[in-house]
């Protein structure tokens, strides 16, 4: 008997007094942490890469949807898809009031959770025990390229927003209210002049690490943010130090720009990298979300016929048919059956018209199809936009000789005669230059938003609103079959436009609930 | 002194020996007028003795005239009879009510009921076993007073349980203790015929003991031990059919009505597609075409109790099945238990409990939400000629909406999950001294899990495909062990001072290991090729370990003096896994005290109280129920493409941001209660009031965006303040006996606030998502989970009364809006509608929780009546929107285009129909969703008729006839008022539109032999 109570006793004690913090200490597997994490340069690369992935995220709707949206919020882009719900579109596209809608708060969220990705980058790179000082650099530079490209498509959207530059607990952000437009500015520029100091030139880089942020992008993003700001000489100067830099020139054709088989071509700046490995999600998706309803596409973001007349007023034939498919054409450079007589039903869009420069020739899809898999780079920057910037800030800064250079050399390559417009015929003919060169491309909708008419109103409130251009254009002088007879997308589009609250989108409405309005909306949303 | 006395008995005994005799009798049960068989008959004070035969008779010779027979059987009240001079003794004999719960087991061992010094409810099995239900709480629903339970709807859906209210954010699950081994926060695998009593814990005195998991109350179950005499089997089995409530949904053609009246109202021409003006009025009944109108659902259960004086043991077979409403879904569990226990001296006893079981599922399609919206203008399937060799292609594309054919997502449906599973108990116990009890015991608790699924390839439309199939497979293996290690030592001093103390030490772990793998374009849908290696692209495999720990030590002291007064102390340390090195480590103490009246001598002369005891305890638990390392930040992958060859470049991102400063939740609790028993109890009463306070709440926090936190919402593992819960709880119970007519009535009621008391970022909690607004605001020093809004206050007729909706300067509020639109007010008179208008305008919680729970009998018939219900509480209709406003084309409540506004005086409520609702009537949080939700449910009506004894020799046989979830009465306008209190407990009262209860008749037979 009392053997066995002893025997007992000892287990148990026994048992009760062995190590208990070993037992009780139980790290995750099979998952690295942060903690311990940057000791070495693969671990510092591969965040770098991480953060490269939060440009456009790896599926189309965390951001790279919400740019065709904006081109949607343009007189170059319908919804236009009129056999679905457009409750996702419509409040942004046609001006109601979109704070409560699923896009904008993912296209916030998403621009954040890429900056916390560079924020932790930068921060640590700096502090990891590598010893190669240049790519430490380098890769400081990369991130903070990144973070700026994330704020500068913020500040473009929102207007002045909160700017974190650290990992924070939720008891930091206690209280933090918006920064000044200029704030968020003075960080973006901050953060380009260090990354164009540290980046390599795109000649520096090898062939194996084309993609990654350059000089001349981060000089050429520091001029658009100048652009943006109207400080037209810090443009003017530094996108001569791109084009200075012969780093880059158009590609002779104006059909290579978009083509699936251009990727990082001469004429690129930054551009979202993607394959067609159909292990990974690692291609585009965009393709399929603009193309044709009767060509496998979910038929979002359909061309407008104020773009084509854009186009047809200008004689500009060439970049028309790269940039617009309609009903019964031919598709430009697709050699395929399908592609001839190309049917665009027009009761299931509103212009019967897709976009040419996001379409895939038949023969060049990967399959599956519709995932994310199509290999065409998404350019976000070319030499075109360096160009036409630079004849802005020219023009603005009095330089109408540089200007014309740089427009004309744009409209050289696809054959327009030059122009030798001077005072506001030079401005309005680079003003009408970037649209048409740079049609569905996301431009429009900022540069609308930020060029002032001559009647002392921003660009945007002269072509939406009841009176504006576009709103019309639709209502009164059209005679487009197709827009004309399927209203299932109402063509007053734009005419509840409101002055004194759409040149921004609104915030989300849970960033200001949940902040209890110290994050404030922006007016009259 | 001793063998002075049986001296003096043996004399007498001898005396009486001349005229000694024989008695026979005949033994029956008060409550049935059957037989007893194996009671035991004894001559008082003396040796001889004997029991019944199976008719209930008995012959006991060698018994004098003035002796006294004793006549016994457990769980009856003994019965003491003098002889004199009787030869024939028959005797009728009634259950003993006090022997049944004179003991109620408490956390690390079992008490007297009538030292308990804590609020403890207490179920026996026999209670439960009138519902057939696959989770066991399911049945204790309205039973156990303060435990709010409410169903989940589809097979092997987890019902929810409150005990007491809500002092945590952090679910409201409270801990089960199986046979003393801790199995975590869902008791499905249990077979509930297994079960002899349920013991819920419910204030902090009691739960103090399980420490860091006792914050949402404890849950002990005990299963059914062999007990020695003769074995005794019993078959139970009950078959049943389920049917659902169909809603009343508009056929085609007021589809259609309504469908462009939306547009045209706005002034746009309707995104149509189809024939118009259909001839069809009705069109697809989705509901008849998904919906199954009966679902069988059975249960069969084998058990036996036997053993002698060396060994006890039991076992039972069960088996469970439910079927869901559809073709697809169904739970099925076999569960078999084994209990044994050998006492090998008289200092040492050991024994295992050894219970395997075997789950099956298919997870039950959750279509509710799409057969309601989808487009009735839509057939079922395509038209034959393009029809192809693919079935699942062969569905028809909604026409005017985005709904997937829900026919069509059924007939997909395509997955098996099985989980064999064993909970394995052995124990030793040791009693070196009488009085000092030493005992081991190491629980297993393993789940080997098997989870295949397959997506088969189809093609119905672009937006309604999936290109290559995908089949995937895996498993999660779950070994869990606990080894509880006490001494306890129980003395009673001087006669008058009792004492019960209990130390003990125990460690657990909770591993699980995972492995998963999945590959796509499987060459066809072809049954045999649903496995892995058919798979031909994307080959994917994942998997990985995890493990949490706990170490606890453990004291409880109990003491009374002369049974009247109680004091009871207890304390845990607990360190757990889950928190920083730092923060590992808490403490749990816990006081209470109770008076027993009834035990003072002056109470001895009365005969109207027959048990009065007051009692009062303190006591501090906590909540660990959290994710593992949640102090982590974790990294997962982030590829990107890099180079001229586009390959592809291994990156790494944040994954998860850790709470650094996450500590523990305490809980603090204090409870006053009285218990009274009337007339030899025949009238029980129970009531308690109590606070509940806690600290630290640990709450999944929806954080700001600009954090870029990589969780979803930036939720994040926080501790995020205190909240109180303050609550009252009666129960009273009558039961009595007039004749053959046996009758009990038990009614509890129980009501709680929740309030918010102190929230650490110092600002509301916000809960819900309506279209990116949030509907729950929980507020400091208000109550949780209340609906925060905007006031609307009818509809606008007419432009006039638009135009006169202003502030006092004249401001227009609603300047877009048109008549047939709602009128919100603006509560601060500022001329403008924002988020200062909102206000409160609805409480997720009742006022009053109700069950009532009858049993009437009969000579051979008894009757089970049980009522479920809350009063007081609203429910946000989220869902009602969709169907009054036809929003994104989806399918409106039958008779809308006749209810919806559509001119002066059409309607004070229902809004005029819109598809850009530029008033945001449908898209705006506010009382125009809030409904009454109190209701009254008949959750169980039985009938019971138990064969004469006659009929079947040897074998009792009852037969029974029920009905759960009969009716309700509500004026609720959803599916189901109960429904709608699922999600998490801040944000409760959200109805969603989810698996619905059922209502279910079944037929029973229950046999012992």
């Amino acid at each position: 008997m009392n053997n066995i109570v002893k025997l007992f006793m000892a287990v148990t004690l026994s048992a009760s007094l062995s190590s208990c913090s070993d037992f009780l200490d139980q790290p995750v597997l099979g998952q690295e942490t942060l903690d311990t994490y940057y000791q070495t340069e693969e671990e510092c690369l591969k965040q770098i890469t991480g953060c490269y992935q939060s440009v456009f995220w790896n599926d189309w709707w965390q951001v790279a949807s919400f740019y065709v949206g904006v081109d949607m919020s343009t007189d170059d882009l319908w919804m236009g898809n009129t056999t679905q719900s457009q409750s996702d579109w419509i409040r942004m596209s046609h001006y109601g009031n979109p704070k409560q809608d699923g896009k904008i708060k993912d296209f916030w969220q998403y621009r954040y959770k890429g900056i916390l990705r560079c924020n932790i980058a930068i921060n640590r790179i700096a502090t990891s025990p590598i010893t190669n000082e240049t790519l430490r650099s380098r890769m400081i530079a990369e991130a903070k390229f990144i973070r700026a490209y994330q704020y500068f498509e913020l500040v473009k959207n929102f207007g002045g927003v909160p700017v974190v530059t650290d990992m924070l607990l939720p008891e930091d952000v206690r209280g933090k209210t918006r920064n000044s437009v200029s704030e968020v500015y003075a960080l973006i520029e901050q953060d380009l002049i260090d990354a164009a100091a540290s980046l390599p030139a795109r000649s520096g880089y090898a062939e194996t690490e084309m993609g990654r942020a350059t000089k001349g992008a981060a000089l050429a993003y520091l001029g658009k943010a100048y652009l943006y700001q109207e400080k037209y000489a810090d443009a003017k100067r530094v996108l001569e130090e791109v084009i200075n830099s012969k780093e880059y020139s158009l590609l002779p054709d104006f059909k290579d720009v978009w083509s699936v088989d251009t990727n990082n071509s001469v004429e690129s700046l930054f551009e979202v990298q993607y394959n067609d490995d159909t292990k990974y999600d690692l291609g585009g998706r965009l393709s399929v979300v603009v193309g044709s309803r009767d060509d496998s596409g979910w038929s979002w973001g359909l061309p407008t016929s104020n773009l084509e007349k854009a186009f047809l007023d200008a004689g500009d034939t060439e970049r028309l048919k790269w940039t617009i498919i309609k009903n019964g054409d031919d598709v430009a450079g697709d050699d395929n059956e399908k592609a001839k007589a190309y049917v665009i039903s027009p009761d299931k869009h509103k212009s019967a018209r897709v976009n040419r420069k996001f379409y895939i020739p038949v023969d060049k899809r990967p399959s599956p199809y519709d995932a994310n898999h199509v290999p065409l780079n998404h350019r976000l920057l070319r030499y075109a936009d360096v160009l036409l910037m630079h004849a802005e800030a020219a023009y603005e800064t009095s330089d109408e000789v540089g200007a014309r250079k740089s427009l004309n050399e744009v409209r050289n390559r696809v054959h327009l005669t030059e122009s030798a417009a001077t005072g506001k015929a030079l401005r309005d003919a680079i003003r009408l230059e970037r649209r048409l060169e740079l049609a569905l491309e996301h431009n429009r909708l900022y540069d609308l938003r930020r060029w002032n008419d001559d009647n002392g109103k921003k660009a945007l409130c002269n072509v939406m609103g009841e009176s504006g251009s576009f709103v019309r254009y639709n209502l009164v002088e059209s005679t487009d079959e197709y827009e004309k007879t399927n209203q299932k997308e109402n063509s007053n589009k734009g005419i509840t436009f409101r002055e004194d609250r759409d040149l921004l989108f609104p915030v989300p409405n849970t960033e200001v609930l949940l902040s209890e309005g110290v994050i404030e909306q922006n007016p009259n949303f | 002194m001793r063998t002075f006395i049986i001296l003096i008995l043996s004399v007498v005994s001898f005396c009486a020996q001349a005229q000694n005799k024989t008695i026979t009798g005949n033994i029956i049960s008060v409550a049935d007028n059957e037989p007893m068989i194996g009671a035991t008959v004894m001559v008082k004070g003396t040796t001889n003795g004997t029991i019944t035969d199976l008719d209930g008779n008995y012959s006991i010779g060698n018994v004098a005239p003035n002796a006294t027979l004793t006549f016994s059987m457990i769980g009856f009240a003994t019965q003491e009879i003098v002889v004199r001079n009787q030869s024939v003794i028959n005797v009728k004999m009634a259950e003993d009510m006090k022997a049944l719960d004179e003991v109620v087991v408490v956390g690390y061992g079992v008490v007297k009921k009538s030292d308990l010094t804590s609020s403890i409810t207490t179920v026996k099995g026999d209670e439960l076993k009138s519902m057939a239900t696959g989770n066991a709480m399911l049945s204790l629903q309205g039973k156990a007073n303060g435990v709010q339970i409410t169903g989940a709807g589809g097979p092997g859906a987890t019902p929810r349980v409150i005990i007491r209210g809500v002092t945590t954010v952090n679910g409201s699950d409270p801990l089960y203790v199986v046979d003393g081994m801790p199995v975590g926060t869902n008791i499905n695998f249990l077979n509930q015929d297994d079960i002899a009593s349920i013991e819920v814990l419910k204030d902090a005195s009691a739960a103090a003991i399980y420490g860091t998991r006792g914050s949402n109350g404890v849950i002990l179950v005990s299963t059914k031990k062999g007990k020695a005499g003769k074995t005794q089997f019993q078959f139970n089995t009950s078959l049943g059919l389920q049917t659902l409530a169909k809603p009343s949904m508009a056929g085609a053609s007021e589809y259609e009505q309504v469908f462009k009246t939306r547009y045209s109202n706005d002034g746009n021409v309707p995104v149509w597609n189809g024939a118009d003006n259909l001839t069809n009025a009705d069109g697809t009944d989705w509901w008849d075409e998904t919906i199954n109108k009966v679902a069988p659902m059975q249960t069969y259960n084998l058990s036996f109790q036997a053993g002698n004086d060396k060994v006890v043991y039991s076992g039972s077979i069960g088996y469970f099945r439910q079927k869901s409403q559809y073709d697809a879904g169904y739970w099925e569990k076999l569960t078999g238990r084994f209990n044994t226990e050998y006492t090998f001296n008289k200092f040492v006893k050991a024994g295992m409990d050894f219970a395997p079981r075997m789950e099956s599922w298919e997870n039950t399609p959750n279509q509710f939400s799409s057969v309601m919206r989808m487009d009735p203008t839509t057939p079922v399937f395509k038209p034959e000629e393009e029809w192809s060799n693919n079935e699942y292609s062969n569905y028809a594309r909604s026409r005017n909406n985005q709904v997937w054919n829900p026919a069509g997502s059924v007939a997909r449906t395509n997955n098996k999950n099985t989980e064999y599973g064993m909970l394995l108990n052995p124990y030793i116990s040791v009693e070196p001294t009488k009085g000092l009890t030493l005992r081991s015991q190491f629980g297993v608790n393993a789940r080997f899990g098997m989870y295949d699924s397959f997506n088969p390839e189809f093609f119905i439309d672009n937006l309604e495909q999936t290109e290559q199939s995908k089949v995937s497979r895996s498993f999660s293996n779950y070994v869990d062990w606990s080894w509880t290690n006490t001494a306890s030592y129980m003395k009673t001093l001087g006669q008058k001072h009792n004492l019960n103390a209990m130390v003990g030490y125990t460690m657990e772990k909770f591993a699980a290991y995972y492995l998963s793998g999945s590959r796509e374009a499987v060459p066809s849908n072809y049954e045999d090729l649903q496995y892995l290696n058919a798979g031909t692209l994307n080959e994917k495999a994942g998997g990985t370990n995890a493990y949490n720990t706990l170490v606890s030590y453990l004291g409880r002291l109990m003491y009374n003096y002369d049974n009247k007064y109680y004091m009871t102390a207890s304390l845990r340390v607990d360190g757990s896994s889950k928190f920083p090195s730092d923060n590992s480590y808490a403490t749990f103490p816990s006081v209470s005290l109770a008076w027993r009246v009834t035990g003072e001598g002056f109470m001895k002369d009365q005969q109207l109280i027959s048990n009065l005891k007051v009692r009062g305890g303190w006591g501090r638990v906590g909540n660990q129920n959290i994710d593992s390392s949640n102090y982590l930040n974790l990294l997962s992958s982030g590829d990107y493409v890099f180079g001229a060859g586009a390959d592809r470049n291994v990156g790494t991102a944040i994954s998860m941001v850790g709470n650094t400063s996450l500590q523990w939740e305490t809980v603090e609790d204090f409870n006053i209660g009285v218990d009274l028993g009337l007339l030899q109890d025949k009238l029980s009463v129970t009531a308690d009031v109590y606070q509940k306070t806690s600290k630290d709440m640990l709450m999944k926090k929806e954080n700001l965006l600009i954090l870029g936190y990589p969780m979803w919402n930036g939720e994040m593992w926080s501790n995020v303040g205190s909240m109180r819960a303050r609550g009252w709880e009666l129960s009273v119970n009558w039961r009595d006996a007039v004749n053959d007519f046996k009758y009990e009535v038990g009614v509890n009621l129980s009501g709680v606030k929740n309030t918010g008391e102190k929230f650490v970022a110092g600002s509301a909690i916000l809960a819900g998502d309506f279209f990116n607004d949030r509907i729950i605001r929980n507020e400091e020093n208000g109550e949780i989970s209340r609906f925060y809004g905007y006031i609307a206050d009818g509809l606008f007729q007419n432009q006039t009364e638009i135009n006169s909706h202003t502030n006092d300067k004249g401001d227009l509020v609603q300047k877009g809006a048109k008549p047939g639109d709602i009128r919100f007010k603006d509560v601060n008179r500022d001329g403008v509608l924002d988020e200062s208008d909102k206000v409160f305008i609805g409480n997720a919680f009742p006022d009053l929780m109700m069950g009532l729970n009858t049993r009437l009998e009969y000579k051979n018939f008894d009757l089970v009546a049980n009522f479920y219900g809350t009063l007081g509480n609203d429910i946000y209709n989220s869902a009602k929107g969709g169907f009054l406003a036809g929003t994104e084309g989806q399918n409106v409540y039958a008779g809308l285009s006749e209810m919806a506004w559509h001119g002066e005086g059409t309607s004070n409520y229902y809004p005029r129909l819109s598809v850009n609702d530029q008033n945001m009537n449908f898209r705006r949080v506010s009382s125009f969703f809030v409904e009454d939700g109190s209701y009254l449910r008949c959750k169980l009506l039985q009938l019971g008729y138990t064969l004469p004894k006659s009929t079947l020799k040897n074998v009792g046989v009852r037969l029974s006839l029920s009905a759960q979830n009969l009716f309700t009465v509500t004026n609720y306008t959803g599916q189901d008022p109960e429904r709608a209190s699922g999600g998490s407990v801040i944000e409760s009262g959200i109805d969603n539109l989810g698996y619905p209860n059922p209502r279910t008749f079944l037929f029973g037979i229950n046999m012992t032999f």
